[in-house]
C-alpha cells in the first residue's frame, strides 16, 4: 500500500504553511485541543482521498471541503489550500508526490505519471477507513447492532457483497414470477385443449382417445403414441384448412368463457381485496401515496449517482456523499409506502395469473365471433381482451394499481346472442366434424406445446437463478462467518495484550444475524454484556482501537501499511499505554500510525517506549488563527533564528526565540516538577517559568552530587557539579536572573535589539537550554519518579543522575 | 489481496462448477458480471439465467 515520507501542507483546514517529514516511521503530534493537530490529519486524508471525514456524515450537511476545506481566512481562495505528499509503496518499491488542490479535489497532480503509482493512488483514494477518529470508535462500539453493522461493512468492504446478494435475491424473484406467469399460460393452453378434446382428464389416453375417434370416422390410421412430434391430424388431405370452426368445441368455449364471467366476482378475490385494501389506504393518506410515486425515482437517482450533482433535478451538493445521504434518507422515509407496495405488487402477480387465464378464454371468444362475422361480441371481447391485457401490464407496478377499471358493459348479453348464433348453425356432417376436430386440436396442441417450452426455459432459468443465490448465500455465510470468527478473535488477542494483568482472560463475540451485528464482551469472567454495560469509557476507547485494527488486518493483511489515529486513546489509562505501544509495535510492525494525541504525557509515553522518537514526533503548543499550529521545539530553532538574524530580521528572531524559551520553560516546569508561584489559570509568563526551572534543576543536580558523593562515586558528583555550575554560571542563567531586577536585559526589549547585539543573546540562551538536554538523544531531562524523584534522566539514559542517597 | 466479495464470488464460481448446477457458459458469463466493478443490476443477471445456451442448467 503507502507510506508518507513528507507533507507539506498549506492554508488547509487550520494550516497555514507547515512541512513534516514522516520518513515512513510511526510519527507522534501532541498539542492541547485545538492546536491543529486534526488539521494534520484532515491535510493527509485530502491529499489521499480527496475527502476530508471530519466533514461527511451525521451532523455535517452544511459542510464541505470546497467551502471548509480552506483555512478560514482562504475560504473564497480554494486554489491556495493544497497539500502536497511525498510518499513510498512498498509493494511497487517506488516513490511518488500527489498533490491535491481543494479547487479541483478529485483531479490529483502525481509524479511521476507512471499508471501503476496511478492505480495505487486510486486503491488507497478508496479506502477513507485509513483514519480512525473517535467519533469512529464510538459507531463501531457505542452503536446500535443495525448500524455498528452498517459501519463494519463499510470498513470491510462489504457494500459489493450485500449488493451482489440483493441484484441475486431480486434476480431469483422475478425469475420466479415469471415462471409463474409461464405456468399460468401452460396450464390455460392446457385447459384449451382439453376442453375442445372434451376430456376430463389430461392423459394421453384420454386425448388419443379422443383423437383416435375422429380418425376412424374419417378412415385414417390410429395414433398409437403420443410422441413429442406427433400430429394429430396426420393424413389429413388439406391439415388445418377447416379448423376455423367446429360447433361442439366451439360450444365448449363460449361455455367456459360463460363460466369464467360468472366466477369473475370470486376469482382472485383475495388478491383484489388486498389490492383495494392498498388503494384505501393511500387515498386516505396522500403522502404515502406521494412517497410511493417519488420511490421509484429516488431509487433509480441513487442509481445513477456519480458525483456531487443530482442527476434528478441538477442541484449541486457539497459532495457524492451529501447526496447520496440525502436520496438514502429520502428512501427511508418512504419505507411504509414499500412494504405497501410489495403487498400490493404480490397480490397484483396473483390476480395477472387470473387476467391471463381469462385472456386465454377470450381469445377463443373472439375467434369465434370473427369467423361467425358477429360484430357485437367481437366488439365486447376485444375490447375486454385489451383492458385486461392492460391491466395485467399494470398489475406489475406499483403506478398501474391506482385507478383500475372493470369489465366493459353488457359483456354478458352480448355473449349470450353469439351462443345463439353459434347454436342456430346447423349441425355439422360427422366428416367434417371430424376434420375440423383434428385440425383445431393440433392448433391447440402445437399452442400447448409452445406454452410448455416457455415454461420449460422459465423452469430453467428459475432454477439457475434460485440455485445460484442459494449458493451465492452459503458462501456468503460461512466467509462472513469465519471472518468474524477472525476479527473476533484478533480483537480479543489485541484487547487482552493492552489489558495485560488486568483483563488476561477477556474474550468478545461478534454475532451477525440479518443486517445486524451484536457485539458482547466478557466483564471479568461474568459473563458476555455490551461493551458500554460494565466497561469504562477508557476501556471502551481501547475496544475501539482493538476493533479497528482487527477489522484493518482482515481488510488489508500485509498492504495494512498506514493508519491515521486522530487522538483515539485518550481515555486509556497511562498504565496499558506502554501496552498499546507494544501492540502497535509487535503486531504492525510494517505499519506506519500517525498518532495524535492532546495529552503531553502519552506523547512522552510514546516515545519512551520506543514507538516513536524525538525526530518522529512533533508537538504544538498553541494555534492562532493567524499563525496555524504553532509548533514546539525541532531541531532546526536555532537554523531558524540564524537564518533570521543573517535576514536583519531581529523581530523574527526575537518572537522565535522567545517562543521556544516559553514551550522549553512550560516543558521544563512540568519534566523536572519545577515549583512556579501557583497560578489557578495556569496562564505562566516565561519570566515566571525559566528562573523556576533553573532553580529546579540547579537544586536537583546538587541533590545528585550530594547522592554520588554518598555512593563514594566521584565521576557523577564531579558530573552533577559541573553541570550546577554551568546553569549558574552561563550567560543565559545570569540574563534570566537579571529579569527581576533589570528592565534593559528583559526578553520584551528583544525586539528592539540591533543584530549585533542580539546575536549574544541567542548564543547564551542556546547554552542554557543545551543544559537542559541530553548530548546524543536530545531528549530534554526529566525526573523519575514523578513526585519523590530518584533519579534525573533523558530517553536513552546517557544522562542519569541518581538522586538516592546510599542508606547509613 | 483480494476483497471479501471478490474471495466470496470465486467460491460461489467454485461451488457452481463442482455441483454443475449451471452450465459452463452460464459460469463463465456470471463470473464475469461478478468480478466486473460496475454495479450489478438484476436485469443483467436474469440476461445469463434466460440465455438458452443449449445446455439445461
Amino acid at each position: 500500500m503507502i507510506k508518507i515520507i513528507a507533507a507539506h501542507i498549506e492554508e488547509v483546514r487550520g494550516i497555514r504553511k507547515l512541512d513534516i517529514q514522516f520518513d515512513q516511521a510511526t510519527f507522534a503530534i501532541s498539542g492541547p485541543n485545538g492546536s491543529g493537530k486534526s488539521g494534520v490529519i484532515d491535510a493527509i486524508e485530502f491529499a489521499l482521498t480527496g475527502q476530508i471525514g471530519r466533514l461527511t456524515g451525521p451532523g455535517t450537511k452544511d459542510l464541505s471541503v470546497g467551502e471548509h476545506g480552506p483555512h478560514v481566512d482562504r475560504a473564497k481562495f480554494p486554489d491556495a489550500a493544497f497539500v502536497t505528499l511525498e510518499v513510498y509503496f512498498p509493494d511497487l518499491k517506488k516513490a511518488a508526490t500527489i498533490t491535491r488542490k481543494v479547487s479541483a479535489p478529485k483531479k490529483p497532480s502525481i509524479t511521476p505519471k507512471d499508471s501503476s503509482i496511478k492505480a495505487a493512488f486510486d486503491e488507497i483514494a478508496s479506502h477513507p477507513e485509513i483514519t480512525l477518529s473517535r467519533r469512529e470508535i464510538l459507531r463501531l462500539i457505542l452503536v446500535e447492532p443495525t448500524k455498528r453493522s452498517e459501519e463494519i461493512q463499510t470498513i470491510l468492504k462489504l457494500d459489493a457483497v450485500g449488493q451482489t446478494r440483493g441484484a441475486l435475491n431480486t434476480a431469483h424473484n422475478r425469475l420466479q414470477t415469471a415462471l409463474k406467469g409461464a405456468e399460468g399460460q401452460a396450464a390455460s393452453s392446457r385447459d384449451t385443449l382439453a376442453r375442445h378434446l372434451n376430456i376430463s382428464e389430461f392423459r394421453p389416453e384420454e386425448i388419443l382417445a379422443s383423437i383416435n375417434l375422429r380418425r376412424k370416422t374419417l378412415n385414417l390410421p390410429e395414433i398409437t403414441k403420443l410422441a413429442a412430434d406427433t400430429k394429430l391430424d396426420q393424413g389429413l388431405s388439406e391439415p388445418g384448412k377447416a379448423a376455423e370452426f367446429n360447433k361442439q368445441s366451439v360450444l365448449r368455449d363460449l361455455t367456459a368463457l360463460s363460466e369464467a364471467v360468472s366466477d369473475l366476482v370470486t376469482t382472485g378475490k383475495s388478491a383484489v381485496d388486498s389490492i383495494l385494501t392498498g388503494l384505501s389506504e393511500l387515498e386516505s393518506d396522500p403522502s404515502l401515496l406521494n412517497a410511493l410515486h417519488h420511490r421509484a425515482l429516488v431509487e433509480r437517482g441513487l442509481d445513477l449517482v456519480d458525483g456531487p450533482l443530482c442527476p434528478l433535478c441538477d442541484h449541486a451538493w457539497p459532495d457524492e456523499e451529501h447526496l447520496r445521504a440525502h436520496l438514502a434518507a429520502k428512501l427511508a422515509k418512504s419505507e411504509e409506502a414499500a412494504k405497501l407496495q410489495t403487498a400490493m405488487l404480490a397480490a397484483g402477480a396473483d390476480l395477472a395469473r387470473e387476467c391471463g387465464k381469462l385472456r386465454e378464454l377470450l381469445v377463443a371468444g373472439y375467434r369465434i365471433a370473427s369467423t361467425q362475422n358477429h360484430t357485437l361480441s367481437r366488439s365486447a371481447i376485444a375490447t375486454w381482451a385489451k383492458d385486461s391485457e392492460a391491466l395485467r401490464s399494470h398489475l406489475a407496478q406499483a403506478h398501474g394499481l391506482v385507478g383500475l377499471k372493470p369489465g366493459p358493459p353488457h359483456f354478458v348479453e352480448k355473449r349470450a346472442l353469439l351462443v345463439a348464433v353459434v347454436e342456430a348453425k346447423p349441425d355439422q356432417t360427422a366428416t367434417l366434424d371430424a376434420q375440423t376436430f383434428l385440425s383445431t386440436a393440433q392448433l391447440r396442441l402445437d399452442d400447448y406445446r409452445d406454452a410448455m417450452r416457455r415454461k420449460q426455459r422459465a423452469d430453467s432459468a428459475s432454477q439457475a437463478a434460485k440455485a445460484t443465490y442459494d449458493a451465492y448465500c452459503k458462501v456468503m455465510e460461512a466467509e462472513l462467518d469465519a471472518l468474524y470468527a477472525e476479527v473476533q478473535e484478533d480483537f480479543s488477542t489485541f484487547y487482552r495484550l493492552i489489558n495485560e494483568g488486568d483483563e488476561e482472560k477477556f474474550t468478545a463475540k461478534l454475532s451477525p444475524s440479518a443486517g445486524k451485528l451484536d457485539f458482547a464482551v466478557n466483564f471479568y469472567e461474568r459473563g458476555l454484556f455490551p461493551p458500554a454495560a460494565f466497561h469504562s469509557e477508557g476501556h471502551q476507547d481501547g475496544m475501539g482501537v482493538c476493533l479497528y485494527l482487527a477489522l484493518m488486518k482482515r481488510l488489508s493483511g500485509d498492504a495494512f501499511t498506514l493508519a491515521l489515529l486522530d487522538d483515539v486513546v485518550m481515555s486509556v489509562d497511562s498504565g496499558h499505554r506502554y501496552q498499546f505501544c507494544k501492540l502497535l509495535k509487535t503486531h504492525f510492525p510494517n505499519t506506519q500510525f500517525i498518532i495524535t494525541t492532546h495529552d503531553r504525557l502519552w506523547a512522552e509515553q510514546m516515545r519512551s517506549a520506543g514507538l516513536v522518537t524525538t525526530k518522529t514526533s512533533l508537538s504544538f503548543h498553541g494555534w492562532t488563527v493567524e499563525t496555524g499550529p504553532l509548533v514546539e521545539s525541532n531541531a532546526e530553532i536555532w537554523d531558524d533564528i540564524a537564518a533570521s538574524l543573517a535576514k536583519n530580521k531581529v523581530p523574527e528572531a526575537a518572537g522565535s526565540l522567545r517562543r521556544h524559551l516559553e514551550y522549553a520553560a512550560r516543558r521544563l516546569a512540568d519534566n523536572l516538577g519545577a515549583s512556579p508561584i501557583f497560578k489557578s489559570d495556569g496562564n505562566y509568563e516565561l519570566g515566571e517559568l525559566l528562573p523556576s526551572v533553573l532553580v529546579r534543576l540547579r537544586e536537583l543536580c546538587g541533590k545528585a552530587a550530594d547522592t554520588a558523593q554518598s555512593w563514594g562515586n566521584a565521576a557523577e558528583k564531579d558530573a552533577a557539579l559541573a553541570r550546577k555550575k554551568t546553569l549558574s554560571t552561563c550567560n543565559g542563567a545570569v540574563n534570566v536572573e537579571q529579569w527581576a531586577v533589570n528592565r534593559a536585559v528583559h526578553y520584551n526589549e528583544w525586539a528592539n535589539f540591533g543584530r549585533k547585539d542580539f546575536e549574544p543573546v541567542v548564543a547564551a540562551f542556546r547554552e542554557l537550554i543545551d543544559c537542559f538536554r541530553c548530548d546524543a538523544c536530545e531528549s530534554w531531562l526529566y525526573i523519575s519518579p514523578r513526585g519523590t524523584p530518584d533519579v534525573v534522566r533523558c530517553s536513552c539514559s546517557r544522562v542519569s543522575l541518581n538522586l538516592k542517597s546510599k542508606p547509613k | 489481496m483480494a476483497t471479501i466479495h471478490e474471495a466470496i464470488v470465486e467460491k460461489l464460481v467454485a461451488e457452481l462448477s463442482d455441483k454443475k448446477t449451471l452450465s459452463a457458459l452460464k459460469i463463465e458469463a456470471l463470473h464475469n458480471l461478478l468480478k466486473a466493478d460496475a454495479k450489478l443490476r438484476p436485469d443483467y443477471l436474469i440476461q445469463i439465467f434466460t440465455d438458452d445456451d443449449g445446455e439445461v442448467a
